[in-house]
């Protein structure tokens, strides 16, 4: 791609890109990797304890980090967490999407009312979640006549976890997914019912294959949004959950390390720990996306 | 006969997953409610079964909520930061998104990294540096300052990337016949196309500016300029523990909210009569 | 490019004429509404930024973080007033910023997952936060964190040296920092915030912002409080 070889055309079009691109670029660059690389700088020192500012100590914090086991464990809860909500996130919105899409009444209601979860206070949808868990009281346990810790088993909390993930993202999917709808033009299915496929035929055959790009961004984005959850825990999880080690997710450790115990040599560098595992994912995942989304 | 019962079996299954899925959507929103119109000793019963308030709705929660906090102000700068955010973002993102989606050019795949490199990282780590920016260009307590870190969107520049790359090829192609530039072809042929990309990214840029508590906390130490959410947080700080009042002002807070959904949400539907050059 | 606009600036000159004025007008208002609209859009946004920037007020005199209180003793209070009429400070050059809306206590640990905790990180670790005040127990908690100056360190040598017999001690949570107790507040209990404003029930307590860079000031608004 040397630029003696480019064609008049070839190289309008690249002005044209980097002049498009160019106020997002500036804008991400001054707002947000600025305070990257600061946090990468920061990942090789002790920083400022009673005001003593940064003190270099090279790969120090990334052998601490490395070494030790509750890194890997929040790891492995991040993963477990991203496990549940992402797929059944995604396949329960999908179908809300694709039955709100058809001409049925009231779907602009359903429509509103499955996006209300996403404007709730987060301190409303925590106690809620919380009541129905709640091992004495709760909901669950009353209607089921079953005595189960949801949130403090260790066995079972990143479960209950999870199920309230999914929930908070299904509006979230569903949203993306409509629009994703939308832009799939209708002759495709009047062919379709024409030649005598039915619905489960044409959401396979027509429905699946042209939102796979949708659906791929969807993926991509709840995959990095899941593997950097935070808000979701803390809201949920006590600093006392004796299942908390077992639940916590690698941005909770970050938060532990960062803000409550002002170490923020020690968080920046579980940042980029976790930072380098979310690049080779989606890798993987950029690569998969040639071979398993249609492009018209 | 056949098709049609088939038909009509359908409909009903799908109603039945609806409502299913609805009722359990809106528990929350149905307790903060609730909540609202108890006392704060019926509010802290911790009893499953105690779900309706027994001494009487207190409607009147609503009504001291209002009284005591100037709503309208803060439904002011939150609509008018959430406006602000809603518009860079759409017309920052659109424009990448095309390039990114479209266009052809060197060095497009190492910026589109940094991009998606943007997503992973904690939000919190941007705090403290764009705290920094903001006061150093002395817009604290300010409109602008609100708006600042939402000017471009690294998940709209995606989003409105797969839009553009959904469309089909030569459309773009019996464009270019005509003598159009690129930016022409952009401006009268592509951007209209999009519309339901742009429709749900106005519709999270909305959310996300609206859910958003930290910056704005951190942004207006002065009451007349601050936003709901952050409001409603110092109402909590506040009222400590009491339930009812916090829950009535949590729902006062979100009516806008779904009031824009309801008008961005119209769009999606009116795109289907209007995109239909394209189908 | 240049020379493609310039030949299309012409040919759509000459599409103008003959044209009424109301007529050009229209034309250029229905081929090129969205580039006008930008562009309106852009100057006043560019102007606007350079004006704020130009005659906003940047720097902090003193930036108190006066937590966990319903009394009213932010900026503009008799507070405020009185600490400004005390140093002489002029506040159209500089600001000094006395914030009442924080909300949070490290000792119960509910300052995890509470935004006022943030946001009174980010305010120390930007530098902008001089002085803190809250229950002595409270601060003493907060020190564990490193995020109150060590009052023994060089540059608060007069405020350690005056106020010698009030400190607080808390114990690092680094422990290779420190594994003594380290002064990292001031009680001042008996201080008009108490006295006058009675601010909290046990006691008030001032701890210094590990980054700032105003601590002639936190002397003065000690100086203030007492005098």
């Amino acid at each position: 791609m040397g630029k003696q070889k480019m064609t008049p055309r070839a190289r309008e079009e690249a002005r044209w890109g980097w002049l498009f691109i160019a106020p997002t670029m500036i804008g991400l660059i001054i707002l947000n990797f600025y305070p990257v690389f600061n946090t990468i700088y920061q990942s090789f020192c002790k920083t400022g304890d009673f005001g003593k500012g940064n003190i270099f100590v090279g790969l120090a914090n990334y052998q601490a980090v490395l070494t030790a086991g509750e890194t890997w464990q929040s790891l492995w809860n991040t993963i477990k967490y991203a496990l549940i909500e992402v797929p059944f996130g995604v396949v329960i919105a999908l179908v809300l999407a694709v039955f709100l899409n058809q001409k049925l009444k009231g779907t602009s209601l359903f429509r509103t009312i499955f996006f209300l979860p996403m404007v709730c206070a987060p301190a409303a949808v925590a106690m809620v979640w919380k009541w129905l868990y709640n091992q004495q009281f709760g909901l669950f346990n009353n209607i089921f006549h079953t005595n189960i810790a949801w949130i403090s088993d260790p066995k079972i909390a990143w479960i209950s976890v999870g199920i309230i993930g999914v929930w908070s993202v299904i509006g979230y999917n569903m949203v993306l997914f409509i629009s994703g709808l939308q832009e799939i033009p209708g002759d495709y299915y009047e062919a379709a019912s024409i030649d005598g496929a039915t619905g489960i035929n044409q959401f396979f055959n027509i429905t699946v294959p042209l939102l796979s790009p949708t659906t791929f961004f969807i993926v991509q984005t709840r995959l990095i949004g899941a593997l950097t959850v935070f808000d979701l825990m803390f809201m949920v999880m006590d600093k006392t959950n004796v299942a908390l080690s077992k639940v916590q997710s690698i941005v909770y450790l970050f938060y532990t390390y960062a803000f409550t115990n002002g170490n923020k040599g020690y968080g920046a560098t579980i940042v980029m720990v976790l930072v380098v595992f979310i690049m080779i994912v989606t890798f993987i995942m950029q690569r998969a996306e040639k071979t398993m989304v249609y492009h018209n | 006969m056949d098709i049609k019962t088939r038909d009509r079996v359908n409909k009903v299954i799908m109603y039945v997953i609806l409502i299913i899925m609805a009722f359990i959507m809106l528990v929350p929103f149905a307790w903060m409610i609730l909540t609202a119109v108890k006392t704060n000793q019926e509010a802290i019963s911790v009893d499953p079964f105690y779900i309706f308030p027994h001494n009487g709705w207190h409607w009147e929660n609503f009504v001291e909520v209002w009284k005591s906090y100037n709503f309208v102000i803060l439904y002011k700068n939150t609509l008018l930061m959430i406006f602000f955010r809603v518009v860079c973002a759409c017309l920052t993102a659109t424009m990448a998104g095309y390039a990114f989606g479209r266009l052809k050019f060197p060095g497009k795949n190492i910026m589109f990294s940094l991009v998606l490199i943007q997503m992973m990282i904690p939000a919190q780590i941007f705090i403290i540096p764009q705290y920094l920016m903001v006061s150093k260009i002395g817009w604290l307590n300010t409109t602008a300052g609100l708006v600042f870190p939402g000017i471009v969107t690294a998940f709209g520049t995606y989003l409105l990337k797969t839009g553009y790359e959904g469309l089909p090829m030569d459309l773009e192609e019996a464009a270019g016949l005509d003598g159009c530039n690129i930016g022409q072809k952009f401006l009268k042929i592509m951007m209209p196309l999009t519309r339901s990309s742009m429709v749900s990214l106005g519709i999270f840029t909305a959310l996300f500016a609206f859910k958003d508590l930290m910056w704005p906390m951190i942004v207006c130490t002065n009451s007349a300029t601050t936003t709901l959410s952050a409001g409603l947080a110092k109402m909590q700080g506040q009222y400590g523990s009491d339930y009812p009042t916090m829950m009535a002002s949590a729902v006062l807070a979100v009516i806008p909210m779904i009031v824009i959904y309801m008008i961005f949400q119209k769009q999606f539907v009116e795109g289907i009569a209007t995109s239909g050059g394209k189908l | 490019m240049f020379e493609k606009w310039r030949a299309g600036f012409k040919s759509e000159r000459e599409k103008l004429q003959g044209k009424t004025a109301k007529q050009k007008l229209g034309y250029i208002w229905d081929y090129y509404n969205l580039w006008i609209i930008g562009i309106v859009c852009l100057i006043c946004f560019g102007s606007f930024v350079i004006h704020q920037a130009r005659t906003a007020l940047k720097d902090h005199w003193f930036y108190i973080t006066i937590t966990n209180t319903r009394e009213d003793v932010g900026t503009n209070s008799d507070l405020w007033r009185g600490y400004v009429d005390y140093t002489g400070y002029d506040v159209t050059e500089k600001m000094v910023e006395f914030n009442d809306e924080i909300y949070f206590d490290y000792s119960n640990h509910r300052a995890a997952g509470n935004k006022y905790y943030e946001v009174f990180v980010a305010t120390v670790d930007s530098g902008v936060l001089d002085a803190v005040t809250m229950e002595p127990d409270e601060l003493s908690a907060l020190g564990e964190s490193g995020r109150l100056m060590d009052l023994q360190d060089e540059r608060c040598a007069s405020i350690y040296a005056k106020y010698k017999d009030r400190l607080i001690y808390s114990i690092p949570y680094d422990t290779e920092y420190s594994t003594d107790p380290v002064p990292v507040g001031i009680d001042i209990s008996d201080s008009i915030l108490m006295t006058r404003y009675h601010l909290y029930a046990d006691g008030c307590a001032l701890g210094i912002g590990a980054q700032s860079s105003n601590i002639d000031a936190v002397e003065k608004f000690l100086e203030y409080i007492y005098r």
